[in-house]
């Protein structure tokens, strides 16, 4: 079937189309400057909110991680208060050991998050100041409110939060710190003999 | 010709029990005692390695962890050294790991 637009008839007879005839650049080019700066602003917007999201979620688990810790070292408290055979201090052992448990995967989800936590050694520190000793004796007394032992749970916790609370701050600080630099304008001259005489720090 | 033993696997939640709590017999049925002298020291008198995998209870108290390893080398029957290189620990707590360790080497030092 043939085509007998006007267009088509256009074209075939070699002039060019009455709309390419008034295309003018320059016309466009501020719509595109424009669009470009838009686009750019919007990629530099988003990458700060997914920087600023991803900030705010390590900071969240290591709030949780605190949350915990002082869950446990209540629970202690109040385990540490009833005496050994308190029907009311086997299901409290139960949730404390459970909670400490919980420990070692929240450190896996900062490990997870870029964030280099080394917090085993204190882990073990405070399961051992926690749940060691006479932990789940039936003979075990009520201890006093002035007992060290509060102290020491409280001590082994407070340890293990700075350590996981001081390891997000540290990533994130050394994230900032690895951000590209811009290229210095003119290349340092180096100094002849500037490193003559120097020896490395751990030759000193 | 010598034939290499099969290890014995001891799955604590499978085996023992998924709520292993106290030192003594006193404190508990499911004990560090009790977990010693019924799974651990039968397993390492069968003379092969012994696999214990520690994940799938609700957690474990030091003192039931003293009480089962240290036990053992306290008993005299097995010296740290052989509880070393007998014993495999499988774990996804790092800190679990490190405290059985610490149980089982305090005699050497």
């Amino acid at each position: 079937m043939l085509n007998t637009s006007p267009q088509l008839s256009i074209e075939i007879n070699g002039a060019p189309p009455p709309a390419a005839k008034s295309l003018d650049l320059a016309a466009f080019a501020p719509a595109i400057l424009a669009a470009f700066f838009v686009g750019m602003g919007w990629i530099v917007v988003e990458r700060y909110a997914r920087r600023r999201e991803i900030r705010s979620d390590l900071r969240d688990a290591a709030d949780l991680f605190e949350d915990t810790v002082d869950d446990i070292v209540a629970m202690a408290c109040k385990f540490y208060l009833l005496a050994g055979a308190d029907p009311h201090s086997v299901s409290l052992a139960t949730s404390i050991k459970s909670k400490i448990q919980a420990l070692s995967p929240l450190i896996d989800v900062l490990s997870g998050g870029g964030i280099r936590v080394d917090a085993r050694d204190a882990i073990r520190l405070f399961r051992q100041a926690v749940t060691g000793g006479s932990f789940e004796s039936i003979t075990r007394g009520a201890l006093p409110e002035s007992s060290p032992m509060f102290t020491k749970m409280e001590a082994a916790g407070q340890d293990l939060v700075q350590i996981v609370r001081l390891s997000v701050f540290q990533t994130l600080i050394d994230r900032k710190a690895s951000k590209p630099k811009r290229r210095p304008l003119r290349r340092p001259v180096p100094q002849k003999d500037a490193s003559e005489g120097v020896k490395p720090a751990s030759l000193v | 010709m010598s034939r290499t033993l099969e290890p014995t696997v001891i799955d604590v939640a499978a085996d023992f029990t998924r709520f292993p709590g106290g030192r003594y017999k006193s404190d508990g049925i499911f004990s560090g005692e009790r977990f010693r002298e019924e799974c651990l020291v039968p397993a390492l008198d069968r003379g092969a390695k012994v696999v214990i995998k520690l994940d799938g209870t609700m957690g474990y108290g030091s003192s039931f962890l003293e009480e089962a390893f240290g036990g053992v080398v306290r008993s005299g029957r097995f010296t740290p050294q052989e509880l070393q290189d007998r014993l495999v620990l499988e774990t996804s707590d790092p800190s679990l790991y490190d405290e059985i360790v610490e149980y089982l080497t305090s005699a050497i030092h």
